[in-house]
Order: structure tokens, then C-alpha cells, then sequence
């Protein structure tokens, strides 16, 4: 029982964390990003397996996270409210190559990283390029090009 | 567009044209406040943390004392489950040639005992006290001041009270620890 109450409270909290930090925290693979996810997992794995290294122990957290995470999931499917609450919304932050300022304050992105988005994908030299931007739930950046741009459509960023 | 008359709406908020995104201003907005709010919050932990209210700081150590002087008691008020913290004791030796130290057994149920300095001659135990024999050096006398550690471990979670106390000398001493998880 005590594995499956840590488990989910560890879920729980780092949920948490990661909402209220924001879309962008670790969406980008910095090195120092890196760096801090494993000093994180490493932290949350001392706290979950505590004194008890059976093989018992852990096949019991792996299968709650799993559970936990699989249930959350499906009850996502069918609240469109609890979709929102736990994974945020898309953002609209270039609009017609115009940078919409204030939302990418409070989002804590820049010029530049929309730039580099539009760089690497759909290859895109300058901000007037932009038809539109968008701040995903995942906290990458997509970029739609104007026609102008002389390009197909579409394409994923980072 | 969406009108900018609609209640908490503003130009630009409603779904943009020529892109199919599922954005939702309203929804953006609240999400910002809870997270400023979230972050405050975050900050004020940290800083509660430093000062010790989550143990091991000045906000976490306490002290208390028999009203015959006999036992003084250093803790920690706020420890963590399954953590080491250490209790120190300073007790008046008796007349005889042994100090008890007692723990009532509220305590003794719910924390485990990982070491004692100096080493007790030997423990009792009642359906009340947990008692601790502690003998005296040759050239102790009557109210000398003993000092004895004790490092435990609290199993449990959530508020833990009990009595300390000197065999022989009037009345404990009153501890209460809250354990987090």
C-alpha cells in the first residue's frame, strides 16, 4: 500500500510542479535541461524506493505509475475540462508575422526562439515569414509559413 | 474574431483564422494567475524550509524542561519519517549510583531507538515507560549533570507526543514531534 500512496503523490506533486512552471520549462533538450531531468528522476527515484530494493517494490511503482497514468489518460478522453486542467492549451504567440508580446512574456518565450523553430523547420529566414506560431501543450513551438514564403505548408518545429 | 464585448474576452482572443488551434484566452488567463500564485507559493515553501518548518532549522528546534529542573530535552519539533534526528537529554544524576532515563510508551511505539550515547548498562521496560540505565563515573555527585543522545527514527506519520522523563524525580517532561512523510 505504501508503494502505490507514494507513487501517487509523487505523480501528483510533479504534476503539479510542472503546471505551474510553465509550458516551456525543460520543452527544450538544453544541455543543462538534460542534466537537470536526471538530477530530478534521480531525487524522485530515493524518495519512492526508500529502504525497500526488492524486485516486488519496484515492479509495484512501475505498475502504478503505469496505472496512474493510463487511467489519467482516459479520463482526459472524456473531460475535455480535465484535458485542459492537466495538459494546458495551445497558444497562439505570431500572428501574420507580427509577435504577440505579451503572451510571450508571461510564457517566458522570445523572438528568437520562435526563430529558431522557423529555421529548422519549415526553414523560414525572417519573422514576416510567420504566418502563424504556436506555443503547444508539449511547450515546442510550431510554425505555419505564409504563402509567400514560397513553401508547401505546415511543418513541425522542435 | 471574437467579440470584445464578450466578458473577459479581449481582441485576438478567440480562435485565430487560417489556423485550426485550440486556444482558449479565457482558460490562458487563469492558467497565468495560477501560475504566479503557484510560484509565490513555491517561494514562500522555500523560504519556510530555510527557516525550518520542514526540519532541521531554527523554526524546527525546541527545548523543554521538568519543573524540577531535573531533565532538559533538545528535539527537533518537525522531523521527517524514517529519518535519523537526534534528542539530547541533560539530566541531574540521583543519589544512587545509576540514572534512569524513561520515554513513555506512546513514544516507544511509534519511533525506533538507532543509538544511544553514552551506552546504557540496560534497559527496562513496563507497559508504561521504557526506562534507560545509565551509570554513574566514581566521581559524580548527586545533581551533576549527565548528558545522554539518543538517535531515533520516527516510523510513522503525523503528530507524535509523549513523555520523557528521570526515574525517581517528579512528573515528565512533555515532547511532541510532527513526522512528514
Amino acid at each position: 500500500m505504501d508503494a502505490v500512496v507514494r507513487v501517487v503523490a509523487m505523480y501528483a506533486f510533479l504534476l503539479l510542479v510542472f503546471r505551474i512552471s510553465g509550458k516551456r520549462t525543460m520543452s527544450e533538450a538544453t544541455t543543462f535541461d538534460l542534466l537537470l531531468l536526471l538530477v530530478i528522476s534521480e531525487t524522485t527515484q530515493q524518495a519512492l524506493v526508500g529502504d525497500d530494493r526488492s524486485m516486488t517494490h519496484a515492479f509495484l511503482l512501475i505498475l502504478t505509475f503505469v496505472a496512474v497514468d493510463v487511467g489519467l489518460s482516459l479520463l482526459k478522453q472524456r473531460s475535455r475540462t480535465l484535458d485542459r486542467l492537466l495538459d494546458s492549451t495551445p497558444l497562439l504567440i505570431v500572428e501574420r508575422g507580427r509577435p504577440l508580446k505579451e503572451r510571450m512574456d508571461r510564457e517566458r518565450v522570445d523572438v528568437e526562439d520562435v526563430m529558431e523553430s522557423a529555421r529548422r523547420s519549415p526553414g523560414l529566414a525572417r519573422i514576416e515569414q510567420v504566418a502563424y506560431a504556436v506555443l503547444e501543450r508539449s511547450g515546442k513551438i510550431t510554425v505555419v509559413p505564409t504563402e509567400r514564403a514560397g513553401l508547401e505548408g505546415p511543418e513541425q518545429g522542435r | 474574431m471574437a467579440s470584445s464585448g464578450e466578458s473577459g474576452q479581449r481582441p485576438g482572443d478567440g480562435p485565430p483564422p487560417g489556423v485550426q488551434v485550440d486556444q482558449d484566452m479565457r482558460f490562458q488567463r487563469r492558467e497565468w494567475a495560477v501560475q504566479r500564485i503557484g510560484w509565490v507559493a513555491g517561494v514562500l515553501v522555500l523560504a519556510a524550509s530555510l527557516a525550518g518548518a520542514l526540519g532541521h532549522g531554527p523554526l524546527s528546534h525546541a527545548e523543554a524542561e521538568g519543573l524540577d529542573g531535573a531533565l532538559h530535552v533538545k528535539y527537533e519539533r518537525i522531523v521527517r519519517s524514517n529519518r535519523p534526528v537526534d534528542l539530547t537529554f541533560s539530566l541531574a544524576a540521583g543519589t544512587g549510583n545509576e540514572t534512569v532515563l524513561w520515554l513513555s510508551r506512546e513514544m516507544m511505539e511509534r519511533m525506533s531507538v538507532e543509538a544511544v550515547r553514552p551506552e546504557p548498562v540496560r534497559w527496562w521496560a513496563t507497559p508504561a515507560r521504557t526506562g534507560l540505565v545509565f551509570a554513574h563515573a566514581p566521581d559524580t555527585a548527586p545533581g551533576d549533570r549527565l548528558a545522554v543522545a539518543l538517535r531515533v527514527e520516527v516510523q510513522t506519520v503525523g503528530g507524535l507526543g509523549g513523555e520523557v522523563g528521570v526515574e525517581g524525580r517528579d512528573g515528565g517532561v512533555r515532547v511532541w514531534m510532527l513526522a512528514l512523510p
